[in-house]
């Protein structure tokens, strides 16, 4: 059979087509301490430079050896970039949103106008563009955004789950301006050289907000990012926490092409649930690979490649402290397998 | 108001969401001279248990279950000032929070309510609560039950350092300790020392509630 460079064979690979093997990559976060120590970029600089944001990213491939770099490593820059209030992160722990934004309508407009080319978002961009000169011709660069189900909870607090069931005006209006910040910033992203891009939509999850609200709120933002990326050329993967096996129908309508499965979800249950989506995932980030040896890291591997099917990664964000040998077990076994 | 129809009213408004029908039910409650306790335990608190037990089913979910919350907070600030024990008796004590490093609460949130509608009486020390805040509320309010919630992968050794604090103050066979959050496991809470986790926030106030009746009473004299 043919052979692929990275780049081909993820975009074959997501998109369904035949490839030589599985790719290794992971569709959530990779920065680890052990890697800034060796690049010797860390966070929380790394989140806020752009050189040092690629250099840590590119560790993820020269020193752990996933077959991609992606960007960035937090979810905080979308909410961030609003004005919402940001607790800073560490060495080891990303940065967090505290402070909300959006109480009513009015706040809304307030938002309405703004410069994509601002803010820690731009950062993450350049970071895009300095990855994509480097590798852009054999590895896949990936992007990654908070999705607009969570940002529009970050900007509004824990409000934001009892808005959507008592304000459907002001839920729908929030979405539309976090769904077009998301297109915008996406693009951004595709112009600068990402042709991957991961949607991190965490509360966004059928399982916290049951079918119906999904289906109102969530679907149709998703599906609109999804079509832009389609025209950019980039492909989709939608990363949402938890048990969402009995919510993968309504994720894949949205069009992603693959869906990121975390732990709690059983990966041959999950694969049989979708028709077209590739299911990827979903190596226990701490249980397996935190805590555990390289050889549990097989044996877990295992389970997801018997399925012959999706692409095996990380459940979720990799922890910080992960050691390498672990990761790397991760990669080997990806590499190993042909479908 | 007959009694059964203000308790059963204080039930549906919890399960409907519908705070200031709560508050109002509270205070009719009071008028007509219902016992306030029964009007939590018999009213309000089996609301939010027929809540989460939906939730468990899957025919509620998150927002139906804060407008529930919500509802419930609404009647028992009316009537917790209130609440007669019988001498010598008293509430059972949660000392609840989010890990330091861990600004997330909505989950936490959510075991508060369900211990509170089993009884306990909730000392909230909020999120990103510093790790000897646990032992120093524990020891001021004689806690029964301490409750550490983390979102974050990052902040689950300061999970392990609280209830360490406990072993070295000398106080951990006093209190009962579960830990929980989205990368917690039942063997994790083992590894740190806790006495369990448990899947969601029903399960642990069930799990509490009878705990409880392990500790002996004079434990704190």
């Amino acid at each position: 059979m043919e052979t692929y460079t990275p780049k081909e064979r993820l975009a074959r690979a997501l998109t369904g087509q035949t490839v030589d093997r599985m790719p290794a990559v992971s569709f959530t976060q990779t920065a680890t301490v052990e890697q800034m120590d060796a690049c010797g970029s860390s966070w929380p600089e790394a989140n806020e430079d752009a050189q040092k944001m690629a250099t840590l990213a590119e560790a993820g491939h020269t020193l752990v050896g996933f077959e991609a770099v992606r960007v960035p490593f937090d979810i905080t820059a979308e909410a961030e970039f609003f004005g919402c209030t940001i607790k800073a992160g560490t060495k080891e722990q990303q940065p967090s949103v505290v402070g909300h934004i959006v109480k009513d309508m009015s706040d809304i407009e307030k938002l309405k106008e703004y410069d994509i080319d601002q803010g820690r978002i731009a950062v993450v961009c350049s970071a895009i563009k300095i990855l994509a000169d480097k590798y852009g011709k054999e590895l896949p660069i990936m992007g990654s955004m908070l999705g607009p189900f969570s940002l529009a909870q970050h900007m509004n607090g824990d409000e934001w789950f009892m808005a959507i069931m008592t304000d459907e005006a002001f839920g729908h209006a929030l979405m539309e301006l976090t769904t077009d910040f998301n297109i915008a910033y996406a693009k951004k992203m595709a112009q600068n050289g990402a042709d991957t891009m991961v949607i991190i939509d965490p509360t966004a999850s059928a399982e916290l907000i049951g079918d119906e609200f999904y289906e109102k709120f969530v679907v149709p933002a998703h599906k609109k990012i999804v079509d832009a990326m389609r025209e950019e050329g980039v492909t989709t993967v939608l990363h949402i926490c938890g048990d969402t096996t009995s919510g993968l129908n309504l994720m894949e309508s949205s069009g992603v092409d693959a869906i990121s499965v975390d732990q709690s979800v059983d990966f041959v249950t999950a694969v049989g649930k979708v028709n077209k989506a590739v299911i990827v995932g979903n190596l226990d980030p701490v249980n397996v690979l935190w805590n555990k040896t390289p050889e549990v890291v097989k044996e877990a591997s295992k389970k997801v490649l018997d399925t012959n099917s999706g692409i095996l990664a990380p459940g979720c964000g990799i922890v910080s402290k992960t050691p390498t040998k672990n990761l790397q077990a991760m990669v080997e076994m990806a590499k190993g397998h042909t479908y | 108001m007959e009694e059964s129809e203000i308790i059963s009213g204080l039930t549906n408004a919890v399960v409907n969401g519908k705070k200031d029908q709560a508050v109002e039910l509270a205070q009719k409650a009071l008028d007509e001279g219902v016992d306030p306790y029964k009007a939590v335990i018999d009213g309000l608190a089996k609301g939010m248990e027929i809540m989460g037990d939906k939730y468990d089913k899957k025919q509620a979910f998150m927002p139906h279950l804060l407008m529930a919350s919500n509802a419930m907070y609404g009647g028992m600030d009316v009537l917790t000032p209130h609440l007669k024990l019988e001498s010598g008796e008293r509430r059972a004590v949660l000392v609840i929070g989010s890990a330091e490093g861990d600004v997330h609460d909505i989950g936490k949130n959510l075991v508060k309510t369900m211990m509170s509608a089993v009884g306990f009486e909730a000392i909230d020390l909020g999120k990103d609560v510093p790790i000897n805040s646990f032992t120093e509320a524990a020891v001021e309010h004689k806690a029964d039950v301490i409750s550490v919630s983390t979102l974050m992968t990052s902040t689950m050794d300061n999970m392990e350092k609280i209830v360490k604090s406990f072993t070295e103050k000398g106080i951990r066979d006093k209190v009962k300790i579960i830990v929980g959050g989205a990368p917690i496991t039942p063997d994790y809470a083992a590894e740190i020392g806790a006495d369990t986790s448990k899947p969601d926030a029903m399960e642990a106030a069930h799990w509490a509630k009878e705990i409880v009746k392990e500790l002996p009473k004079d434990r704190w004299n």
